[in-house]
């Protein structure tokens, strides 16, 4: 090989371990960074290693999934550096990764990046969502999955898609009492033939293994409803839900009841965590309902060169095209650093494309699991916090908006929204869609928060220890890191 | 030790690490080795992490990813530590974070 610069890849769930899989495969070095203990990212994520997890006989067919994923990772994790407890601070369009792991922080040049970020929980503001006990349902279906404690006692599960149900089960199974799902639109999913509609894919068997175990579990799913409002002085301890226009998803404000729940899961379909593309001044596009996405080529490649997207992370595909879409772009970077040809690349990354086409037939109940209506934004009062991190109301957004602010950046400036230590990621998606019908602009007129280096926390010390690498076999400067892990022999 | 009557710990299916203590807000508290700082202090019936800065209002942890910054608490004097990231060690010293936190000066 002539270039002994790596090929990094920025995060471990299903999209980069399949990256570093096919990339290792194809003899090109590789460093694989994850903010988490081990590889995984949230859907494939592993136990500790301190636990002992007796496994059940009858694996899901997530579970299975997983399970191979994992081994095919620690097949070739002799050829990848892989650091875990690392955070990405920034990713530039000269190819350099800045990492941080405890009181170390280091400079990578790369050869090429696959940016494999994941996605996070859509933001939905309402009065009472601040409140302790008030989690996301991704959170809390790994927290339990891993940590195997209680979040709570009695949840109400809300948001849209086909992870509500599935949380429910788990809560159910652990012995939480789960007084309901409420699920704001009317899916296709819901309807008893959907498998003949969706075609006989893995995603379709997993909604429906799940629905059969919900009414199994005797928990209700209510259609075209949502959570109004969580109430409780220093904790969740009732919500208050109602119905919801079922075109528009506005809320029905003379239908609510009020429960008592100590748990309150939310779930509004996904965003993608573009914070690094759009650091690297990657081009991104935008879809009505469902928000701003990477623009790619067929194999992956941002419109940066030498820099990929993949997964959730680039658009909302969910963990089986987000593996084919890891392999492809892993395969293509491998070729790109001259270690494999162009030949060799089309031979090995046939079977993973057309896996990825046999799914573009549901790609639009992809979206549908995912998108939202903007009636939602109605559940905000004015004294509704819709930046968690600066505390900005709605009525300062207001404020800024009656002052003259046009787009979200200027909202930001006026009234700190987006400046907190998340970095935007839970206002900008809902403010956004605020802006674009208060305004009655489009999603590219309003803009997007920009996110700023470093996009996590780090402290000085740990940026005074930086180290710069040029070159994957160059050890010393990880020393700080725990590179062990999962997969230390 | 100090006795909480709430241990929400799920005990079928899994043997958990190492018992330690951890030191929460000057108390002992029972953790095991594997546990996230959140997981140990959830099971013990603790789901607060912090204050807020500008209205003084309390938070507790909210993505468990790792993203949004909520279950963030003092760790061995460092302020702003995510306990959902963070893994409990014999002795860890933990505490609920007013504000921005404050850093012990060595």
């Amino acid at each position: 090989m002539k270039n002994r610069k790596p090929i990094v890849i920025i995060g471990a769930g299903p999209a980069g371990m399949g990256a570093a899989i096919e990339a290792a495969r194809a003899g090109a070095s590789c460093i694989l960074i994850d903010e988490g203990r081990f590889p995984g990212g949230q859907v494939y994520r592993k136990n500790s290693k301190e636990f002992q997890v007796k496994e059940k006989e009858m694996l899901t067919a997530e579970q299975k999934r997983g399970k191979k994923l994992h081994e095919e990772l620690e097949e070739v994790s002799d050829k990848i550096k892989i650091l875990t407890s690392t955070s990405v601070l920034g990713v530039w369009k000269n190819r350099e990764v800045m990492w941080s792991s405890n009181d170390a922080s280091g400079v990578i040049e790369a050869e090429q990046i696959i940016i494999a970020t994941g996605a996070y929980e859509r933001p939905v503001p309402f009065p009472g969502w601040t409140l302790p006990g008030v989690m996301t349902v991704g959170g809390v279906k790994s927290f339990i999955k891993t940590m195997f404690i209680k979040p709570g006692e009695t949840a109400l599960i809300a948001g849209t898609g086909p992870l509500l149900i599935s949380t429910a089960n788990k809560l159910h199974d652990i012995g939480v009492n789960v007084l309901a799902v409420l699920e704001a639109g009317s899916p296709s999913w819901a309807s008893p033939d959907f498998i003949n509609q969706w075609g006989d894919a893995d995603f379709a068997h997993d909604i429906a293994a799940d629905l059969l175990e919900l009414k199994q579990n005797n928990i209700p799913i209510l259609f075209n409803h949502t959570v109004f409002k969580i109430n409780g002085k220093d904790e969740a301890e009732s919500v208050t839900y109602g119905a919801l226009n079922p075109e528009n998803w506005k809320p029905l404000e003379d239908t609510t009841k009020t429960v008592n729940a100590d748990l309150v899961a939310l779930g509004f379909g996904f965003v993608p965590n573009t914070e690094l593309t759009e650091l690297a001044e990657c081009k991104h596009e935008f879809y009505p309902g469902i928000g701003w996405t990477v623009i790619r080529d067929e194999w992956m490649q941002t419109s940066q060169q030498g820099i990929f997207a993949v997964g959730d992370g680039a658009r909302i595909s969910g963990a089986i095209i987000a593996e084919e879409e890891g392999r492809i772009a892993g395969i293509k970077a491998a070729q790109n650093c001259e270690a494999i040809q162009a030949v060799d690349a089309e031979k090995r990354s046939e079977k993973y494309f057309s896996r990825i086409h046999s799914f573009e037939k549901f790609r639009k109940h992809l979206n549908e699991v995912t998108s939202v209506k903007s009636g939602l934004l109605e559940l905000a009062t004015h004294k509704t916090l819709v930046c968690r991190c600066e505390e900005v109301r709605l009525s300062d957004v207001d404020k800024a908006i009656t002052e003259g602010a046009g787009d979200l950046q200027s909202v930001k400036l006026l009234t700190r929204l987006g400046m907190g230590a998340c970095q935007g990621k839970n206002c900008s998606p809902s403010m956004g869609m605020y802006l674009c019908e208060k305004l009655n602009k489009t999603a590219y007129q309003v803009g997007r928060i920009n996110p700023r280096p470093p996009v996590k926390p780090v402290t000085l010390g740990a940026l005074a220890n930086m180290t710069i690498t040029k070159d994957s076999h160059q050890n010393d400067s990880y020393d700080a890191i725990n590179t062990g892990g999962y997969y230390e022999k | 030790m100090k006795t909480s009557e709430k241990d929400l710990r799920i005990n079928k299916g899994v043997i958990r690490g190492k018992e330690i203590e951890i030191i929460v807000d000057g108390e002992s508290v029972k953790a095991f080795e594997g546990e996230s700082v959140a997981a140990a202090l959830f099971a013990n019936g603790q789901r607060i992490s912090r204050s807020t800065t500008k209205e003084n209002s309390l938070r507790g942890m909210y993505c468990g990813i790792g993203m949004c910054f909520e279950c963030v608490m003092t760790i061995d004097n460092i302020p702003n530590t995510r306990t959902c990231q963070t893994f409990v060690r014999e002795g860890m010293f933990i505490e609920t974070q007013q504000a921005e936190g404050k850093w012990k000066t060595v």
